[in-house]
């Protein structure tokens, strides 16, 4: 899974988010059997915690030396212990998401890109309920996802979800139902545009650590984690077996 | 006649769990056991200068000293015979310091000894302390907080600027760094397959005398200890039950020390004219004073009707 989306538009605290679910026992319907990366969901919830001295919850920003690294989750559906799932979850750093939209070798040398099944777009709700912002976020989400249609190869595997995050922020804006009607039509025009060019197109909306007296859309995440799990994984079919006694190294695929 | 093999237990658990406290309530038990299925000493082990003056300590009701990580305790046996099987076995409990388990969980290491006790250990007894919190607490924002009980605490000065402290590995969560070390110890590979976890959760007796006013409250504080691990170390709970094939665990809640450190408490422990009944064993609907029904459970020699959680 690549999450990726503008600085601080709540990627790591959505994967903060999920951390925190398997610690508290929140998660209903997966089971929790192990992360060989236990200390980075550790380390990106520390500042949302009491003890870190923090008077309100808030998420370290993820460095541009962490793309391509990942999170690792082990987990198995309740009542089925033996069938044990791993998942690889990278956060792009958002600092570098600007050059991921412009320039496509950034996105083609992505290995956390080339490599994912499912792809978490996040349009930040509080620059959308922005007049002076929400065209850029969403015109920079779309030259995103035309970038990933260039360099993504078998580009219809790819599941993409687009998530609505920090929703709170469209909840609260006075403005409210004309910012939901705003995004509707977002909705609508991502739809219009890369509808049928991915295996699916979805649309969440989710307040992973949401400010006031709102609570997160923890069902929200759940389902999006599901998603990742239950969806099958799209396995490329060579077109040829491999022969076990190629005659030379190249060869093995029915190359002369 | 010849001894027979040592069989190590490890006793794994963070600082202040009850380790120590555990291994000396074992001493005492085994010298006066009620139980007929419990196990018993054979006799003394020759070297008791670790556990002797330990257990003089406990036996006064006094708090024991806590371990040195710098100075590690000396090797001890438990010389035991379970009388239905007739087995006997020589018992090697090593007390660490919770501060060692810390360390590996810091330096991302084991020391190669460490790494030969786990390989060729019968089990462990993992610990937990039922009073202390499993996770951090999760700060809310101020709109989730009752605003009238907030005027009640909070003065009405000026707060002072805020610090946020770096994350440094040592503030990991407790149950985050007890599911890491049972992760280490399962790609060491232990030459037990399953190797038996008995998570033993101490200071059960604060469990026992907690009041439940209320459903609600019986519910976030079960008199089960099964139940009250999956509720309160869900993280490690969901671990265990995940990797049956590595671990084989079951959950006891233990009072080894039998209450508190308060004079009044101390006073009532050394009323006991019979010091091992101070113990207290909740196995499931099962209460007892044998403190050796964790180690037969991870010996495997615990009646049929015992089976492991997972």
């Amino acid at each position: 899974v690549l999450c990726a989306g503008a600085q601080k538009s709540g990627k790591t605290t959505f994967l903060a988010r999920l951390g925190e679910m398997f610690r508290d026992g929140a998660f209903s319907h997966y089971r929790f059997a192990g992360s060989l990366t236990l200390c980075a969901f550790e380390r990106v919830s520390w500042s949302a915690t009491v003890p870190s001295g923090a008077s309100s919850p808030k998420t370290v920003r993820s460095l541009r030396v962490e793309n391509d690294t990942f999170y690792h989750l082990r987990i198995h559906p309740s009542g089925e212990p033996a069938y044990k799932l791993d998942l690889l979850i990278s956060d792009l750093a958002g600092e570098t998401f600007p050059t991921a939209v412009s320039l496509r070798q950034f996105c083609a040398d992505l290995r956390s890109l080339a490599r994912a099944d499912h792809l978490v777009l996040f349009l930040d709700s509080a620059r959308l309920a922005d007049q002076a912002n929400r065209h850029t976020e969403c015109d920079n989400a779309r030259a995103f996802l035309q970038q990933v249609l260039e360099v993504k190869h078998e580009s219809r595997s790819l599941e993409v979800e687009i998530v609505f995050s920090r929703w709170d922020y469209i909840v609260r804006n006075s403005q409210s139902a004309a910012l939901v009607l705003f995004c509707q039509a977002t909705e609508e025009d991502f739809k219009r545009r890369f509808g049928g060019r991915f295996a699916a197109l979805e649309f969440r909306r989710v307040m992973a650590r949401p400010d006031g007296d709102l609570k997160p859309t923890d069902d929200v995440i759940q389902s999006i984690f599901a998603h990742w799990l239950e969806t099958p994984i799209y396995a490329s079919t060579l077109p040829t077996p491999r022969a076990r006694q190629p005659a030379r190294d190249f060869s093995a695929f029915g190359l002369p | 006649m010849s001894s027979p093999p040592e069989t190590t237990l490890v006793l794994l658990g963070l600082k202040g769990t009850g380790k120590t406290h555990f291994l000396v309530g074992l001493d005492v038990v085994l010298d006066d056991q009620s139980d007929p299925d419990g196990l018993v000493h054979t006799g003394p082990a020759a070297d008791r200068a670790y556990l002797q003056p330990l257990r003089e300590k406990w036996l006064r009701g006094e708090d024991l000293d806590h371990t040195s990580r710098s100075v590690p305790p000396p090797p001890h046996q438990l010389l035991t015979r379970h009388p239905p099987s007739g087995t006997i076995a020589s018992l090697y409990l090593p007390d660490l310091a919770g501060e060692t388990f810390d360390a590996n969980f810091v330096t991302r290491s084991l020391p190669i000894e460490a790494c030969h006790r786990f390989q060729n250990c019968a089990g462990l007894l993992l610990f937990v302390h039922c009073d202390e919190a499993a996770d951090h607490t999760i700060l809310q924002h101020p709109g989730f907080i009752d605003p009238v009980s907030i005027s009640e605490l909070v003065p009405t000065e000026q707060p002072a600027a805020e610090t946020v402290s770096k994350w440094r590995l040592e503030d990991a969560a407790r149950q985050v760094k007890l599911v890491d070390l049972l992760q280490f110890i399962a790609e060491i590979g232990p030459q037990q397959k399953p190797l038996s976890v008995a998570v033993i959760i101490s200071a059960w007796d604060l469990v026992e005398n907690a009041p439940n006013p209320g459903p609600r409250a019986a519910a976030e504080m079960p008199k089960d200890p099964a139940r009250f691990l999956s509720i309160h170390w869900p993280l490690l709970d969901q671990f265990l039950q995940s990797n049956a094939d590595t671990f084989r665990s079951r959950v006891f809640g233990v009072s080894a020390r039998g209450g508190g450190l308060t004079a009044a408490e101390i006073k009532r422990l050394v009323g006991f004219d019979r010091p091992a009944e101070r113990v207290l064993v909740v196995d499931g609907p099962r209460r007892s004073n044998d403190l050796t029904r964790p180690v037969r459970w991870v010996l495997g020699l615990m009646d049929s009707a015992s089976p492991s959680n997972a």
